[in-house]
């Protein structure tokens, strides 16, 4: 394959390619705070994280998985010209999104009623802050994708299939992001 | 468009079977102290999935496939960082 064909079949644009890779040394980064600052105190992290609910991070993920498999479809539905089935499908990735924001908030409610909030200790504070931003990127996501469902199929305003590829690569990355957030937050190290 | 389809529900099926097996292993510790190890192998191997899989980072120039995997070892090695040493 020649470098312009493949330039030609990439999905997304060159821009959301960009962001997401910055996103993501942003990220790298404060997985990297996470190890040295549990480093410093891995007993005080290890007896922190089994106060977690590790079933509802586990079933949150699964979530997300399959709202990026519905994602895959949307993304397939907007490339045969299936106006329909895009926003079907675009729908079933909000909706998805929806339950893992509930869930997130259940499991605040529930630490909070025990008096565990961001200042709890060092532990805490670097969930609240890692789950937070995530929970930040999903919404913004959902935000995005209620927009764009609103003019799929939209003749008065006729979209890109690459505006589409693009916010489903910005969900997937928002998937990758979890697969990394919940082991290591909530499994690994645990004694 | 349908080998698609079906190619993304077994992607999508190979990553829930994951998922509850590495959340199993890690609540029982099935592998003792490899458990975290594990763990850690799995989330690095459900990206790669979905990098390749979902995102198609395969089609188009390799540059973001070999930004996005260097990406995905360094995060990667600090999760094995984490269960080896913390």
């Amino acid at each position: 394959m020649s470098g312009k064909r493949a330039a030609e079949t990439r999905a997304g644009t060159e821009g959301i390619w960009t962001f997401i890779l910055i996103d993501m040394i942003v990220f790298g980064m404060i997985f990297a705070v996470y190890l040295s600052e549990r480093i410093k105190d891995p007993v005080l992290f290890a007896a922190s994280q089994i106060r977690l609910n590790a079933v509802l991070g586990s079933v949150n993920t699964l979530i997300l998985l399959t709202s990026s498999w519905a994602m895959v479809g949307a993304v397939g539905a907007a490339r045969a010209a299936d106006a329909a089935l895009c926003r079907r499908r675009l729908l079933q990735v909000n909706g998805l999104a929806a339950a893992f924001v509930l869930m997130k908030v259940l499991e605040y409610h529930e630490k909070y009623q025990v008096g565990i909030g961001p200042l709890h200790n060092s532990f805490f504070s670097l969930y609240y802050f890692m789950t937070g931003l995530h929970l930040m990127h999903l919404v913004g996501a959902m935000i995005f994708i209620s927009a764009i469902r609103k003019d799929v199929g939209n003749p008065a305003r006729p979209m890109a299939v690459s505006s589409i590829e693009n916010v489903g690569l910005f969900w997937h990355f928002v998937d990758i992001l979890w697969i990394f957030i919940f082991p290591y937050l909530y499994l690994v190290g645990l004694r | 468009m349908r080998l698609e389809s079906l190619s993304a529900r077994n992607v999508w099926l190979a990553l829930m079977l994951l998922t509850a097996l590495s959340t199993v292993v890690a609540e029982t510790r099935t592998l003792g102290g490899a458990s975290g190890l594990m763990v850690v192998g799995v989330a690095a191997l459900k990206a790669r999935m979905i990098i390749i899989d979902y995102m198609e980072a395969r089609r188009g120039p390799g540059i973001w496939l070999h930004l996005y995997d260097a990406w995905l070892a360094a995060v990667t090695v600090i999760g094995l960082l984490i269960a080896t040493l913390c």
